[in-house]
């Protein structure tokens, strides 16, 4: 095989089928080791291709072809023993793989947290003996190193959290079988105690540890006492920006505490547990698991692909499938149909035509009550009569609203008893062509002064012509 | 229709003695406030949170349908719906003709679904039994809804499933369909068909 891809596309194609990576890291874990033979790549390329086309099949084979992988830099060491090839990958494309695939991140043990700690003292060492000259070589090799170290660190624990974080599933999975035979759950729970207190134990408390700030440990400082004393040290030595770094540093250090108590918090409830709670977990765990899923779709390249998209799994529980939506209220036609316009602008004239008479308005006087002060009654009432026949009026379906609506904080003194002078007027002597129909229905008008209610016959205003007439104004409007 | 044969009319009028006998057991009054809370997407249940007197107590509306089953079973059928009735978890919800299989047809049942769930796994994670969730004098306070609303996942999840402002709206939701009940300020609890949602979760893992 002669031809073969440059390093950027092999990764490339690595990326494009990252479960075959996934499973040799995760064999590879499982192995404590650091590398990964030939022979178990090969199978695994072998086995996935094996439902890929024909030229994807080609490509993916061609390129995780040891000695394509080899040759473009991903694998950098090939070891010989025990009768089999071992891959070495390079450590940047495993540590990406495993930042795509949060069940991949190493747990941290109590040694490696502790490896950090002793290169984090020593550095703290070498640097009370610098220079913080920045000529000095030896003094700007060391502050490479300590910012690589102290990011490195930070990395690492932050991938630990998110990986905690999904303990959640890990717990379920632990203990999926002994919740769901009831008859051995006693034999199941021993052992599942075991596997949990194994992950608290040696991965949850010793970052949880390593990250308190109020950690005593007998052989020197802990982490955020040898950070502080690097930052005073660079401090009273000027070199002010690397200090601030290293606080925001200790800063971020400090926030990853808390999510990991919480972790801490919920294996302890965990093992607490009885089996009915644990069926309940894990029950949420699995459920929740399809949901992940289903979000996990949404998240693809595809901007189409915004909602999830739950028909599956609603039917498959069938809980409330068929539920009637919630009514939404009923916006207005606006703009809809020509008429509600011509309703809109002849009621707007209307009311123009009634400013442009303001002038006229009569005031009518303020009384009590009506019957004491006769003259003042008829008085008034003539008042209101005048300014009734020259109001104009539309046909309308409920004239007394419309009455009560025109006449209402338009005429000053008006009271609640002038509309069924003015209505009973109109009744009596409609305006030209118009004509008032008492119909049977009943309607409510409030009024906003006192929280009396006035209950009245609907009226409607109807014009006296024919229809035809009507629809001509119309489209005079129109 | 007056070419029907005399036999066919004995029938029908003792047909109709029996329906209308039916529904003169029955006040429109109350017919009419049911059909009003399946209209507003409601899940009737046999127990509502009264905020007055702050106990759960019985619904009547629950009890008339429960009493005259058949035939609102029968009414809902002529109107094109199917009346569910749920005697485990205590509720009656109308389901809609599910003759067109449309994405609109279980948009509803799957928003409901997920709050429930996410609630349902919030609660198991914190250690507690659901059944808790359910009681008035449990539930969730105040501290356990910032705590589902301050989870960024949940939020991600919620506003996927078309909740753009979160777990408040979220609560309302199943709150305007009697899923929920708001037992005071920062506090609720799942009503009987809301927990039953979780519980068949549950049963339908134990099984496998």
């Amino acid at each position: 095989m002669s031809k073969r891809f440059s390093t950027l596309d092999t990764t490339r194609l690595l990326f494009e089928h990252p479960k075959i990576l996934f499973r040799m890291i995760e064999r590879m874990d499982r192995n404590e080791a650091r590398y990964i033979r030939e022979s178990d790549l090969v199978a695994e390329v072998m086995d996935y291709t094996r439902t890929l086309g024909n030229a994807d099949r080609d490509r993916v084979r061609l390129a995780l072809n040891t000695d394509n992988l080899f040759r473009s830099g991903l694998v950098i060491d090939i070891i010989k023993a025990e009768g089999e090839r071992r891959l070495v990958f390079q450590d940047a494309l495993i540590n990406l793989m495993r930042a795509c695939n949060a069940s991949l991140y190493q747990e941290l043990t109590d040694a490696r947290l502790r490896g950090h700690l002793v290169t984090l003292r020593d550095v703290r060492n070498r640097l009370e003996t610098s220079s913080f000259s920045d000529a000095d070589p030896d003094y700007t090799e060391l502050r490479d190193d300590l910012n690589e170290r102290v990011s490195q660190l930070i990395g690492l624990l932050r991938q630990n959290v998110l990986r905690m974080q999904t303990i959640s599933a890990q717990l379920a999975d632990l203990s999926g079988d002994a919740s769901r035979a009831p008859e051995k759950f006693l034999e199941f729970r021993q052992n599942l105690f075991e596997q949990i207190v194994t992950l608290y134990e040696r991965h949850i408390k010793p970052t949880l540890v390593f990250l308190n700030p109020d950690t005593r440990l007998p052989d020197g400082s802990n982490l955020f006492e040898t950070l502080e004393a690097m930052v005073r040290l660079l401090e009273s030595h000027g070199d002010h920006s690397l200090a601030d770094q290293l606080f925001r540093s200790s800063i971020s250090l400090n926030a990853l505490y808390k999510p990991i108590q919480v972790v801490a918090q919920e294996v302890e409830h965990f093992l607490r547990k009885t089996r009915q709670g644990m069926v309940q977990y894990n029950a949420m765990e699995h459920f929740y698991g399809k949901l992940q899923e289903l979000k996990g779709e949404t998240e693809t390249l595809s901007l189409k692909r915004k909602w999830l998209e739950g028909g599956d799994f609603a039917r498959s529980t069938g809980f409330l499938v068929g539920l009637r939506a919630q009514q939404r209220p009923k916006h207005y036609a606006f703009g809809e149909s020509s008429s509600y316009y011509q309703l809109l602008f002849s009621e707007l004239e209307l009311r123009l035509n009634d400013l442009r008479r303001k002038a006229e308005v009569p005031v009518l006087q303020e009384v009590e009550g009506s019957g004491r002060h006769t003259r003042i009654d008829v008085q008034r009432i003539n008042q209101l009569y005048q300014w009734l026949e020259t109001l104009e009026l539309r046909p309308t379906l409920d004239l007394v609203r419309e009455l009560h609506g025109r006449l209402d904080g338009f005429i000053p003194g008006y009271r609640f008893p002038d509309l069924l002078a003015a209505l009973n007027r109109l009744v009596n002597s409609p305006p030209k062509g118009l004509q008032v129909v008492t119909t049977n229905r009943f309607r409510i008008l409030d009024q906003s002064s006192d929280s009396e209610q006035f209950v009245y016959r609907k009226r409607r205003l109807e014009s006296t012509e024919s229809n035809v007439l009507v629809n001509q104004e119309e489209q005079q409007h129109a | 229709m007056p070419d029907l044969s005399n036999a066919m009319d004995t029938k029908e009028s003792a047909d109709q003695s029996q329906a209308s006998s039916s529904f003169e057991q029955i006040l429109p009054a109350q017919s009419a406030a049911i059909y009003r809370e399946f209209q507003a997407g409601r899940v009737i249940v046999r127990d509502v949170w009264d905020s007055n007197r702050s106990e759960l107590r019985a619904n009547p509306l629950y009890n008339l349908l429960y009493n005259h089953l058949s035939h609102f079973r029968t009414f809902y059928e002529h109107l094109g719906s199917e009346l569910v009735f749920n005697e485990t978890g205590a509720f009656f919800f109308l389901k809609e003709s599910s003759d067109d299989e449309n994405e609109e047809h279980d948009e509803n049942a799957f928003r409901v679904q997920v709050i429930l769930l996410l609630i349902g796994r919030y609660f198991a994670r914190s250690g507690r039994d659901l059944e808790y969730l359910g009681r008035p004098d449990a539930g969730l306070n105040e501290q356990d809804l910032s705590a589902l609303a301050s989870d960024e996942e949940y939020q991600e999840i919620l506003r996927a499933a078309r909740f753009e402002k979160g777990v408040p709206e979220a609560l309302d939701y199943l709150d305007k369909r009697h899923l929920l009940f708001r037992a005071g300020a920062g506090r609720c609890f799942l009503s009987s068909a809301g927990l039953y949602f979780l519980q068949e979760l549950v049963r339908e893992y134990e099984q496998g």
